[in-house]
């Protein structure tokens, strides 16, 4: 077991020796754009995981290399097509605006739309029903029954439910 | 022992199916004997699957490897605590416990409705016993804890390093918790479609039902989240991970059902919908059960060992898709509503646009997970979709929930006037546009973040100025002073003012998630004796310095560990031991973060590697370079505090009353307990 903690840690070595992650040519903005494209890729080398949390010592060279391209002046998309076009398109985490990638962005609002003119017709729907009805004439109150109205509208407040 | 947990597993088949087949059998033709020996089945059936759990655990506590199951999550050094755990640690053993709990609560309702909701208890309880005797089928025939090998291999191979956490040994039990008594609900649903009373009485009887699953689903996703951010060693603690996704899914539409069944008992409408979002959460509950068995979506917590079940699992929720659909569209003509929304402006209104954003929240979790897979099928294409695509969708959804959140609880009834509106909403706007301005000129420039905190004043501003109103009215009549007044004021509604808490603690959660747009990282390679500094968005330094190194063998591992002290603004703050650890009898090397918290943000410290760890184990070199990742993360302690205040509310909410507490107290010792009577259908 020691030998695995040390195969490991012996791998790890390159990455505690490498480490030139803030390389003086690197600007705020340029190391902004590279973790916002290291944020849109998945790891190749951690199934499941983000490029920006993947442990592995391959994946924190690729995120030094897309700190470089950074560096160099791309910018986020440039560098996202350029990782994806070496590794492969599987590894794309933000599905494109364009063929079948646009689906995953369609579908999500329309739901919410749908939902919200359900309600809108549903309303709309009764208060044509009700245009024909007239509005019974309300009489006005006497003081006895503007109070008993307050006190059961107190009761009403005190009773009702929230979430 | 475990023979004798192997024979009550077949039994608790047997009698589960028993059972299920008499309970809708007796209840169609109102036959309380049988009805009765349904309801006993799952006193039976629970008794046997605790014997087959204790069976179970007894395997692993006398490592007796020659069961599959014991030997692949278990080793002889592996601790007492770990050991007990195993019975959920994998698959096999997860799908008896799911099932124990069930049979828990299934035995608990039968309990509690002995006496009333007769007419709905035959199809609840043949529901209930349904769904273990599917659990069952799946842990007899295609994943069984009892299973031999042909060999018994000298030593386990382990649990899985990740799960040797105190997180993770509440986690997975509080979920199955949560996923398992939306069950009764769903039982209560089905029975009655199944007997025709659509009216709200079926809600009233599941409400309690409905908040204990909410509290412990909560309280699951919680402690998941707490385990990926001590344990993963990423700093995050939610990653849009499928298995993630799938518990996340249900708690959206008990969300929603939680709102929406308090429209049915005030206004009578939503009869429907509110039968669609139970059975829904039911089912999305088995999908999540399916989804982190099934292997067909790539995960970093999926635990998918056998595909047969996934299968199984899909014939299963197909299955009761169909029957729930078949069964609402039998009963479509008694969902009639007993009064109608009349404006947009009036609290059903705003409920129900809350239900279509927590249903649309849902839709966008699942439409993203299963994604890869629709792709594949209509495309041919398989489209991954990865945390920036759910933080894209559902942040500017989760901002409606949060100001919706400040205004269903106080618009009126049926339609607000201007004055209702202007009198319930003028200091809450009030306050967000203060806090809005007052955090933009603070240097607060994120949209997002700074929409979530103006959005969180206005609906804690709500939240407190309810309370002040509700306390001061009570002090006015009843003579109390405020502390008194606000303590009768929960015992009063407790239902409400629990959901007001609950609502309090959603808001700090979200707060704290806002906070994510302020953290700060950075990685650093040193020398012991060298120091990396790093600011917060608060304002102070950290300096870190690295001190030392040590390694040495401990029980079922061995560790290697960095000593970091840690500076705030030049003054000592503690100390930090990032660790790498690799355990005994699995080729897994796991990170253990180093975490300094404060009330507003915690200083994350990982050891991302160690330059001459070979020379340094081997006593070469003392001092050996090491890969440090440093990371502020503000507000993230708030998500626990939230989480915790949400989970307050709802034992507040759940509390029973003070009036039921008293006629129970003087109900006789001995009461006569009547025959069970049926209604017949």
């Amino acid at each position: 077991m020691r030998a695995r903690l040390l195969l490991v840690l012996a791998a790890a070595a390159g990455l505690g020796a490498a480490a030139p992650v803030w390389a003086q040519d690197r600007t705020p903005a340029t190391e902004a754009a590279a973790t916002q494209a290291i944020a849109q890729i998945r790891s190749p080398y951690c199934p499941g995981l983000m490029l920006e949390v993947c442990p592995s010592q391959q994946a924190e060279f690729l995120r030094d290399s897309i700190h470089t391209m950074a560096a160099q002046g791309m910018t986020v998309p440039q560098i996202v097509e350029r990782v994806l076009a070496s590794h492969g398109e599987q590894y794309r985490a933000l599905p494109k605006r364009s063929g079948a990638g646009i689906w995953a962005w369609v579908m999500p609002p329309l739901v919410l739309l749908a939902g919200l003119a359900l309600v809108a017709w549903r309303i709309r729907r009764l208060r044509v029903a009700r245009a024909g009805i007239p509005e019974p004439e309300a009489a006005p109150l006497s003081e006895e029954e503007r109070a008993r109205l307050e006190a059961a509208l107190r009761g009403f407040d005190r009773e009702e439910v929230a979430p | 022992m475990t023979q004798i947990g192997e024979v009550a597993l077949w039994l608790a088949l047997l009698v589960a199916g028993w059972g299920a087949v008499l309970g809708f059998y007796g209840g169609r033709r109102g036959r309380g004997d049988l009805v009765l020996s349904a309801e006993r089945s799952m006193f039976a059936v629970f008794a046997l699957l605790l014997t087959t759990s204790l069976a179970i655990i007894a395997a692993f506590l006398r490592s007796e490897f020659r069961y599959k199951y014991v030997a692949g999550y278990s080793n002889r050094e592996l601790g007492l605590f770990y050991k007990i755990t195993g019975l959920w640690a994998g698959q096999t053993g997860s799908l008896v416990f799911w099932a124990l709990i069930l049979s828990f609560f299934g035995s608990l309702v039968v309990l509690q409705n002995r006496r009333k909701n007769r007419e709905f208890m035959p199809y609840v309880a043949a529901t209930v016993l349904s769904v273990l005797a599917f659990f069952m089928v799946v842990v007899v025939f295609a994943s069984n804890p009892f299973e031999v090998m042909g060999f018994v291999p000298p030593d386990g191979r382990g649990l899985n390093p990740q799960l040797q956490n105190y997180w993770m040994t509440i986690h997975p039990p509080t979920l199955y918790l949560g996923f398992t008594a939306f069950t009764i609900p769903f039982a209560f649903a089905i029975s009655a479609l199944l007997s025709g009373r659509l009216d709200t009485r079926w809600i009233t009887t599941t409400r309690r039902w409905t908040l204990v699953a909410w509290f412990f689903l909560t309280c699951g996703i919680i402690f998941g989240m707490m385990w990926a951010y001590v344990e993963l060693g990423w700093g995050g603690y939610w990653f849009w991970d499928p298995v993630e996704n799938a518990s996340l899914l249900p708690w959206l539409t008990g969300t929603a059902f939680l709102h929406s069944v308090m429209i049915q008992e005030k206004r009578g409408m939503l009869k429907l919908w509110n039968v669609l979002l139970v059975i829904a959460t039911f089912l999305l509950s088995i999908f999540a059960t399916f989804l982190t068995r099934s292997g067909l979506i790539e995960s970093v917590h999926s635990f998918a060992e056998n595909t047969t079940i996934a299968f199984i699992f899909l014939g299963f929720l197909s299955a009761l898709l169909l029957a729930s659909a078949g069964l609402v569209w039998w009963r479509r003509g008694a969902f009639k509503a007993e009064s109608r929304l009349e404006s947009f402006l009036s609290r059903e209104a705003a409920f129900l646009v809350n239900n279509i954003v927590f249903i649309s929240v849902m839709f966008a979790v699942l439409w993203g997970t299963t994604f890869p897979l629709i792709s594949e099928g209509f495309f041919g294409q398989k489209i991954q979709v990865g945390p920036p695509f759910y933080d894209r969708v559902n942040v500017p959804l989760g901002l409606i929930l949060l100001f919706l959140m400040g205004v269903g609880p106080v618009i009126a009834w049926r339609k607000a006037t201007p004055r209702n509106l202007k009198r319930n909403f003028a200091a809450p706007l009030g306050m967000a546009i203060a806090v809005g301005l007052g955090l933009f000129v603070a240097g607060v420039h994120h949209p997002y973040a700074l929409l979530t905190f103006a959005l969180a004043a206005f609906t804690l501003t709500t939240i407190v100025v309810e309370f002040w109103k509700g306390t001061r009215a009570r002090a006015k009549i009843e003579g109390e002073i405020a502390p008194v007044a606000l303590l009768h004021l929960f015992e009063r509604n407790r239902r409400r003012y629990g959901g007001y808490v609950v609502h309090a603690g959603f808001v700090i959660c979200f707060c704290g998630f806002a906070g994510k747009a302020f953290n700060a990282e950075k990685q650093m390679a040193l020398r012991p004796g060298e120091s990396v500094t790093i600011a917060s968005p608060f304002g102070h330094v950290y300096e870190l310095t690295y001190q030392a190194m040590s390694w040495y063998p401990a029980t079922n591992m061995t560790k290697l560990v960095a000593t970091v002290d840690v500076k705030r603004d030049g003054r000592p703050a503690g100390m930090l031991a990032p660790e790498k650890r690799a355990y005994k009898q699995r080729e897994e090397v796991t990170s253990e973060v180093g975490i300094r918290r404060a009330w507003n943000e915690d200083l994350y410290l990982i050891m991302a590697g160690v330059a001459d760890a070979e020379r340094f184990m081997s006593g070469q070199d003392p001092r050996p370079m090491a890969t440090f990742k440093v990371l502020v993360n503000p507000l993230v302690p708030w998500i626990w505090l939230g989480g915790f205040i949400m989970a307050m509310g709802t034992l507040v909410a759940l509390w029973p009353a003070a009036e039921v507490v008293r006629v129970t107290a003087r109900a006789p010792a001995r009461a006569p307990s009547p025959r069970p009577e049926l209604v017949g259908v």
